[in-house]
């Protein structure tokens, strides 16, 4: 009797003892854990695009940017002003001349401290490693005036020369790290690179020492899945955590399902159809009529991109001011044009001149799933009118558009990320830029762009922006089709992951992911 | 005597039916066909079967009943069309090195050898990707592949025939080489290679179907099978009828082929046997 009480009272102190120690042990975890979760958060996000190389300067610029690892001195907001970053504020002394003050205490990745000799520096780099850029700057020369503060003189009055610094190709890097083999470049951003393997995935962790306010998440991981179809099947099997570019036939999908957002904001993207002035047939500003005539444009907005988009006239979508060109009205029907061109239709119903059909490429590419269906779309309006039209889909657009043969091209570009027209005019119609892969040559329209460069007014360069689309939608080296809506596709426990008007401005030190 | 060989059974029968009503509805199209094929209605996309489009539209508001009837045009016709071109590369291939075991066979038969030596379809996406994407490059890939298994099979029947007493009789009544492989060898081999035929149009079919797939064959807005296969991965989440159906479509028709040829190998091998 007396062995059972105490076997009892023994019991009841081994469970009671054990159901403390389990309570602390609790405790102490849950203590851990919020500690971890301050520290240990990660988060996988899908993009399209892989750097080759994780050079700030150059091709992959943009790709680096998005990163979210790299800084420029300024940035754009969404209204597309110009904000401070890496300089916290700047003056135009004179037509030419501007003086930058740069933020103290920003350290490079590798812990060296940025100052106005290493800017320097670095925009040498850029203006070296890319003719872009210097088109785009202009610069005669840069001084060091202090420890923080860096003169730029330009060659002409370069008006847009502070936005023009929030490009990319500008990012501000500690230069002797770039060449280095063994490490990653060191850059100023918000993240560091931790891991990159080309076409699979870049790793990027916070860095302890930003300079600004902290990144909430420790460590990021952007995979690189250029197929559209494969990014959505991604974010749907937990693979990621969000995906961008989402395509648009299959945002319903998304919708219909709890755990996910669908957001979308307007872009400053152009879809465009690219003529290829050196193609014997569309030298003739008739036939390049012609092909802008028959695009539905209507249905390609309804149907093909849901709505999510509005009507291109131009280049330049209409919610800039210097965006609102209006598409030139051309006189005479497709028949009409045709045989002012010296068509004439075969019994097959198909235009034919000196023996030889009507038959054109077309380029398009997969990373844009739309722009596919658009070819195919503008490829059986031309046949119904008696234009064969091949669709020839490639891997790389930018490489094919410069190799291969091709009349017409499906592409696509951010038109105005400098929140400026400049530089996309410069860049894309000039005679001499190498990026002009329309081969659009008109000596009139590179007196105005000169012009727009030397305008300083802002008035008086919207104005000038708008006469050059004026002939630009004159001389149609190509047709814009939509202004598409940026879409991403959100796992709802992912906050402040939303789609920005400037496209490389994605990752940012306040993403987050709750439980 | 030999009992008829021909008798039928269930496989056989439905193998042929099969055939023969795909090939009808081919024939047919233009007037079966409840919509034009390449018709695109922007509005009217990733419909769900209904009366009016039975098998649904694709991802540009085409009707995808019709795109598989045309389709039974291409695939089949041209999966016919490049049979009978290796046939015709093949035939006097096989005869020629069967009947004459002379040294140079060896050449030949070793460039067969390395030709079957590499997978079917790793050979045809090689040559198609020197050639470029396009349906010719896509039938001459798929000749200059096909032709060594052909050769070998034929070389195989010639090889068998030729050890037959009745060559030996022809041969010493004083017929020349050249008759002998035409009036003795040549309509016998014929029966096997209706089979092999028969077989191969389903390999060939699904060849195409896997290249067009990959977008090195039949481009758009061909209504190939395998082509309207790759179209429909994009959607199949949110119309998965665009891939049912040509999936089905290539089912059936390697299925009526696959029926009727295994028939005839059961037949041919108890022919053999017997004699």
């Amino acid at each position: 009797m007396k062995n059972s009480v105490q076997r009892k009272m023994l019991g009841f102190l081994v469970v009671f003892c054990s159901l403390i120690l389990s309570l602390s042990g609790c405790a102490k975890d849950e203590e851990a854990d919020t500690a971890a979760a301050v520290s240990e958060k990660k988060a996988t996000l899908a993009f399209p695009w892989s750097p080759t190389s994780l050079d700030p300067h150059g091709n992959d610029s943009w790709e680096v940017m998005r990163s979210g690892t790299a800084e420029t001195l300024v940035k754009l907001n969404e209204e597309l002003e110009v904000t401070p970053w890496l300089a916290k504020e700047w003056t135009q002394e004179n037509d030419k001349t501007w003086v930058f003050k740069l933020e103290e205490n920003v350290r490079f990745h590798n812990g060296k401290t940025m100052d106005a000799a290493s800017v320097k520096e670095s925009l040498m780099r850029s203006l070296e490693k890319d003719t872009k850029v210097k088109d785009l700057l202009q610069v005669e020369s840069m001084e060091v005036l202090s420890e923080n503060e860096l003169k730029i003189v330009t060659k002409q009055p370069n008006a847009a020369l502070a936005a023009h610094l929030a490009d990319p190709s500008t990012i501000i890097a500690d230069v002797a790290t770039i060449e280095e083999k063994n490490s990653y470049p060191a850059l100023t951003g918000v993240f560091k690179f931790k891991q990159f393997t080309k076409d699979e995935d870049l790793i990027v962790e916070r860095y302890e020492d930003y300079w600004g306010t902290q990144a909430l998440l420790s460590e990021v991981t952007i995979k690189f899945i250029p197929d559209g179809n494969t990014r959505l099947m991604a974010l749907q099997s937990g693979d990621v955590d969000a995906a961008t570019d989402i395509p648009i036939d299959n945002i319903s999908l998304l919708k219909k399902n709890e755990t996910f957002d669908v957001l979308t904001a307007p872009s400053l993207r152009t879809h465009l159809l690219l003529f290829n002035m050196n193609s014997p047939l569309f030298k003739e500003l008739n036939l390049r009529q012609v092909i802008d005539r028959s695009i539905p444009r209507e249905d390609i907005i309804l149907s093909i991109m849901m709505g999510q988009g509005t009507e291109a006239k131009s280049p330049f979508p209409e919610i800039l001011p210097f965006g609102k060109g209006e598409r030139e009205e051309t006189k005479g029907s497709v028949e009409q044009l045709m045989e002012q061109s010296g068509w004439k239709k075969n019994p097959d119903a198909i235009w034919e001149k000196e023996g030889k059909a009507f038959e054109i490429t077309l380029l398009t590419f997969p990373q844009r799933p739309e722009l596919t269906v658009m070819a195919e779309a503008i490829q059986s309006e031309l046949l119904a009118k008696g234009m064969k039209v091949n669709i020839r889909q490639v891997e790389n657009i930018d490489e094919a558009l410069i190799n291969d043969e091709w009349d017409l091209s499906m592409y696509s570009m951010l038109t105005a990320h400098t929140g400026d027209p400049q530089y996309f005019l410069n860049i894309f119609y000039r005679s001499d830029s190498e990026a002009n892969i329309s081969h659009y040559a008109s000596s009139h329209l590179d007196d105005m762009i000169d012009e727009l460069n030397r305008t300083v007014d802002s008035t008086k360069r919207n104005q000038l922006a708008l006469q050059i689309q004026e002939v630009i939608n004159q001389d149609l080296p190509q047709s814009f089709i939509v202004h598409p809506k940026t879409v991403f596709g959100v796992r709802n426990n992912v906050k402040e992951f939303t789609p920005h008007p400037i496209e490389y401005y994605y990752i940012h030190s306040q993403i987050d992911v709750t439980k | 005597m030999k009992k008829t060989p021909y008798s039928w059974d269930a496989s056989l029968i439905v193998g042929i039916n099969l055939l023969i009503i795909i090939v009808l509805i081919g024939l047919l199209a233009p007037w079966i066909s409840p919509h034009d094929p390449l018709k695109v209605n922007l509005s009217n996309r990733f419909v769900f079967p209904s009366w009016t489009y039975p098998f649904g539209t694709d991802h540009l508001g085409r009707c995808i009943l019709s795109r598989i009837i045309y389709g039974i045009r291409i695939s089949v016709a041209f999966a016919f069309l490049i049979m009978i071109v290796t046939f015709i590369i093949s035939l006097p291939i096989g005869l020629i090195t069967g009947y004459w075991r002379a040294r140079a066979n060896h050449f030949f038969m070793r460039l067969i050898d390395g030709t079957l030596a590499i997978p079917d379809i790793v050979l045809t996406i090689a040559i198609v990707g020197m050639l470029g994407p396009g349906f010719l490059n896509m039938m001459i890939a798929i000749i200059l592949v096909r032709w060594a298994s052909y050769v070998r099979f034929i070389r195989s029947l010639v090889l068998k025939i030729c050890e037959e007493d009745y060559i030996l009789s022809a041969r010493m009544s004083g017929n020349t080489h050249a008759r002998i492989m035409r009036r003795y060898i040549l309509p016998v081999t014929f029966s096997p290679l209706v089979i092999f035929g028969a077989l191969d149009m389903g390999k060939i079919v699904l060849l195409m179907a896997g290249l067009s797939f990959l977008g090195l064959g039949a481009q758009p807005p061909t209504p190939e099978w395998g082509a309207m296969l790759r179209d429909a991965t994009a959607y199949f989440q949110i119309a998965p009828h665009m891939m049912v159906f040509p999936g089905v479509a290539i089912l059936l028709f390697v299925l009526a082929c696959q029926l009727i040829s295994d028939r005839f190998k059961k037949l041919n091998a108890a022919d053999l046997k017997e004699v």
